[in-house]
C-alpha cells in the first residue's frame, strides 16, 4: 500500500494511477466483454490476497465455483488464501440455475432483485474481515446483471448505501459493468455514484483504456494497451512527450 | 385484534394490530425486517387465520425456505396461506404458478390479483407484502403510493389487516415522508452499527390507535426460533481509580450490584432505561483480559465506554491499546475523560492529540462523582449506534 493506494495488480496501470486505486474508493470497471475487464478483476483480487488482504466477491452472472476455478488457474496459492479465510463469495447467480453448491466461504442470494439480501451478505463478510485486516477489497461482477433485472434508480440507491458502507468498513471496491448493454443515462447514473472509472474500449486502431476520477493520476487520456495471455500490457505512453 | 407474535411488539401495539389497520415495517437496508413479517404470518396461520403473502423480490420456493429456516413448516397450513407471486414474471420464469401477477410492472395487475384472492377468503384474511420497495421500483413511486392509499382504505372498510415490509433505500425524502403517512402504524427496523452492522432493533414510531412509541427494542433472529428480543449490554472499561464505578453508579437506575465473577473476570453491574433503550451496564477493570471477555459476550454488546483518569497520562497508552483491540470488532466506542474538575486534568483536546484518537471517536469530558456529563456520554453513544445509514436519516 503506497500513499494509501491499493494496487490493481497491472503494473503500468498502477503507474498511471500513481500507485493504485485510492484506498476506500469505489471504482467502476467499464468495458466491452473479453477485452480486459476480467483481467483487472482477477489481478486486483490476487495482488491484494498476496498482501493478506481479504477479498469479497459478489457475483451476479457467474457461479462462485467458476470464479474460484479461474483464480486457482492463475495463482497456485489461491486455495491457500481461501483456507486462511481471506476469501468470501456472495453468489447471486447459482440459485437462478438451480446450481447451489454448498461451500464454507459462500453465501447465496437467491434473487438478483433481493438487494437487501446482498446487503446482509456483504455485512456478514465485512463483520469478519474488519477483524482480520484494516484493509479489504470488494469486487462486484457485474452491475450489468443487476441493471438487467431491476430499475436503474433502484440499483443506484443500492450502490449509494453499499458504497457508503464499504468506505466505513475500510473496503476498496471495483464494480464491473459491460459496455454496450445500457443506455447513456444508466451509465452516467452508475458513474455518478463512483469515485472513479477505469474504462476499456476497442477502436479501429486497437484497444485503449483511460481513467476518470481516482484522485491524482498521471494522465486522463486514452492509452493503448494490448491484451494477450490473460495479461494487459499498456503499450501507450502515459504522458505525452515521454515514452514510459 | 391481529397479534404479530413478536415478543414485546404486541405490547407496544396495545395487544396487536386492530382489524382493518395497516402497519409498515420501515427497514434499514441490510437488516432483517422481513423476518418480522414472516413471524406475523406464521403466528396468524398458527391461530387458524387466512393469510395472503404478496412476494415481489424472491421466488415462492425461496419464500417457503425462509419459513423453514426459522423452523416453521408452512405447508401444513394448506390453503390457509396464499402466495401471490409478483416475482416470477420479472425474471421471465414461465412455470405455471398458482397465483401470479402476470405484469408486475403494472400496479393495477397487482390490485386485480389481490382483489381476486381476498374474495376467495370472503375478506376474512390478513395481507402481508414481502417487499413494497420492489413494487415501487417496478410500478413507479407515485402510482404505487396512490394505490396503497386506496388499498388501505379498502382494507379498513373490509376489516382486513395489512402488513407491508419496505426497505428504506435512499428514495427522495418526499416519497419516504409520504409513504410513512399512509399507514396507521410505522415500526422502524434499524441497524445498530458503527463500521459494520452489529445488531438490529425495532422502534415503534407511529401507532394511530394508541400504544407506546419511542423505544428501541434490540432483537435477534434465531434459526430456528424466529425473532427474539434481548437486553443489550454496554461495557464500561477503565483502569483502577479512573472513575469507572462512579460512572456506572451515576448512569445506573439501580444502585451498583455487588461485584461478581463472570468467566474469571470481575464485573460490576448496572442498568439504565433512557433515550429509548433499556441496557445492562457491565463494568470491567482494565487490567484483566478484556479482549477475551468482550469476545465471549460481543453478540450482546452494543457499545463501549473507555474511562480514563484525565489527571493520569500514564493511562493513555493503555487506553490506546485497548481502543485499537476492541475497535477491530466494529463496536462503537466513546472515551470518557473523567476527573475534569481536578486542577491538573488534561483537556479533551490534548487527550485527542496525545492519543491520536480517530476523529469519529468522541472524547467526552466528565466528572463522574458529580454525574456531570455522564448522561450526555450515554446519549452520544446511543446517537452513534442508532444512526441510520449514512445517506438516510441521521
Amino acid at each position: 500500500m503506497e500513499n494509501n493506494k491499493i494496487k490493481t495488480g497491472i503494473d503500468r496501470l498502477d503507474n498511471l494511477l500513481n500507485g493504485g486505486i485510492p484506498m476506500k474508493s469505489n471504482v467502476l470497471a467499464y468495458a466491452s466483454p473479453f477485452i480486459g475487464r476480467e483481467i483487472l478483476i482477477h489481478s486486483f483480487a490476487l495482488i491484494n490476497l498476496k498482501e493478506n488482504w481479504p477479498v469479497i466477491f459478489i457475483l451476479t452472472d457467474n457461479a462462485f465455483s467458476d470464479m474460484r476455478n479461474e483464480l486457482e488457474k492463475l495463482d497456485e496459492n489461491f486455495l491457500g488464501y481461501e483456507k486462511k479465510g481471506l476469501v468470501r463469495y456472495i453468489d447471486g447467480y447459482s440459485a437462478s440455475i438451480q446450481g447451489k453448491e454448498e461451500h464454507p466461504y459462500v453465501e447465496f442470494v437467491d434473487s438478483h432483485l433481493d438487494m437487501s439480501g446482498f446487503s446482509k451478505a456483504i455485512n456478514n463478510a465485512q463483520k469478519e474481515f474488519i477483524k482480520k485486516s484494516p484493509v479489504h477489497c470488494l469486487i462486484l461482477d457485474s452491475l450489468s446483471t443487476l441493471l438487467a433485472y431491476s430499475d436503474a434508480k433502484a440499483v443506484f440507491r443500492f450502490l449509494q448505501i453499499l458504497g457508503g458502507r464499504c468506505k466505513r468498513a475500510g473496503a476498496t471496491s471495483i464494480f464491473s459493468m459491460e459496455y454496450g448493454m445500457h443506455s447513456e443515462k444508466e451509465v452516467q447514473t452508475m458513474k455518478h455514484v463512483m469515485d472513479g472509472v477505469i474504462e476499456f474500449r476497442e477502436t479501429n486502431s486497437g484497444l485503449q483504456l483511460r481513467v476518470q476520477g481516482c484522485g491524482d493520476v498521471v494522465s486522463r487520456n486514452w492509452i493503448d494497451y494490448i491484451f494477450e495471455e490473460n495479461k494487459i500490457n499498456i503499450t501507450g505512453a502515459l504522458k505525452v512527450g515521454r515514452v514510459a | 385484534m391481529i397479534k404479530t407474535g413478536i415478543g414485546e411488539l404486541d405490547g407496544y401495539l396495545l395487544g396487536g394490530i386492530p382489524k382493518g389497520k395497516s402497519l409498515l415495517f420501515y427497514t434499514d437496508p441490510g437488516v432483517e425486517g422481513e423476518k418480522l413479517g414472516l413471524q406475523s404470518i406464521y403466528n396468524n396461520l398458527s391461530c387458524g387465520k387466512n393469510v395472503i403473502y404478496v412476494i415481489s423480490s424472491i421466488s415462492s420456493d425461496r419464500a417457503k425456505e425462509s419459513f423453514q429456516e426459522l423452523g416453521w413448516k408452512i405447508d401444513t397450513f394448506g390453503e390457509k396461506l396464499t402466495i401471490i407471486d409478483g416475482y416470477s414474471a420479472l425474471i421471465g420464469d414461465q412455470t405455471e404458478k398458482m397465483v401470479m401477477v402476470e405484469d408486475p410492472y403494472d400496479i393495477e395487475n397487482y390490485e386485480d390479483v389481490l382483489e381476486g384472492q381476498i374474495s376467495v377468503f370472503s375478506n376474512n384474511c390478513m395481507v402481508v407484502f414481502e417487499s413494497l420497495s420492489t413494487i415501487i421500483d417496478m410500478c413507479g413511486e407515485k402510482e404505487t403510493l396512490k394505490k396503497i392509499a386506496s388499498w388501505n382504505e379498502v382494507f379498513q372498510e373490509r376489516k382486513i389487516t395489512s402488513i407491508y415490509n419496505f426497505i428504506a433505500w435512499p428514495y427522495a425524502g418526499t416519497i419516504l415522508n409520504k409513504l410513512r403517512r399512509l399507514f396507521d402504524a410505522v415500526i422502524d427496523v434499524c441497524s445498530i452499527s458503527e463500521r459494520v452492522i452489529i445488531g438490529q432493533c425495532y422502534c415503534p414510531t407511529k401507532i394511530k390507535w394508541g400504544g407506546t412509541t419511542g423505544d428501541s427494542v434490540p432483537f435477534r433472529v434465531h434459526k430456528p426460533g424466529g425473532v427474539k428480543n434481548y437486553i443489550p449490554k454496554i461495557c464500561v472499561i477503565g483502569l483502577h481509580n479512573a472513575g469507572k464505578s462512579s460512572f456506572i453508579e451515576s448512569l445506573s437506575m439501580k444502585s451498583l450490584s455487588n461485584k461478581k465473577i463472570e468467566s474469571n473476570i470481575t464485573v460490576e453491574h448496572g442498568f439504565i432505561k433512557h433515550a429509548g433503550f433499556t441496557v445492562d451496564i457491565l463494568g470491567i477493570q482494565g487490567d484483566q483480559d478484556i479482549k477475551s471477555f468482550v469476545e465471549t459476550i460481543k453478540e450482546d454488546i452494543i457499545g463501549i465506554f473507555l474511562v480514563i483518569d484525565s489527571t493520569n497520562p500514564s493511562q493513555f497508552i493503555w487506553t490506546k491499546k485497548v481502543l485499537d483491540d476492541i475497535r477491530l470488532d466494529g463496536l462503537p466506542v466513546i472515551i470518557v475523560a473523567n476527573k475534569q474538575d481536578v486542577k491538573n486534568a488534561v483537556t479533551t483536546e490534548e487527550i485527542e492529540k496525545k492519543m491520536r484518537i480517530p476523529p469519529d471517536i468522541p472524547v467526552i469530558p466528565t466528572v463522574a462523582t458529580e454525574g456531570k456529563n455522564v448522561l450526555s456520554a450515554y446519549e452520544k453513544l446511543i446517537e452513534i449506534i442508532t444512526k441510520r445509514n449514512i445517506y438516510g436519516k441521521q
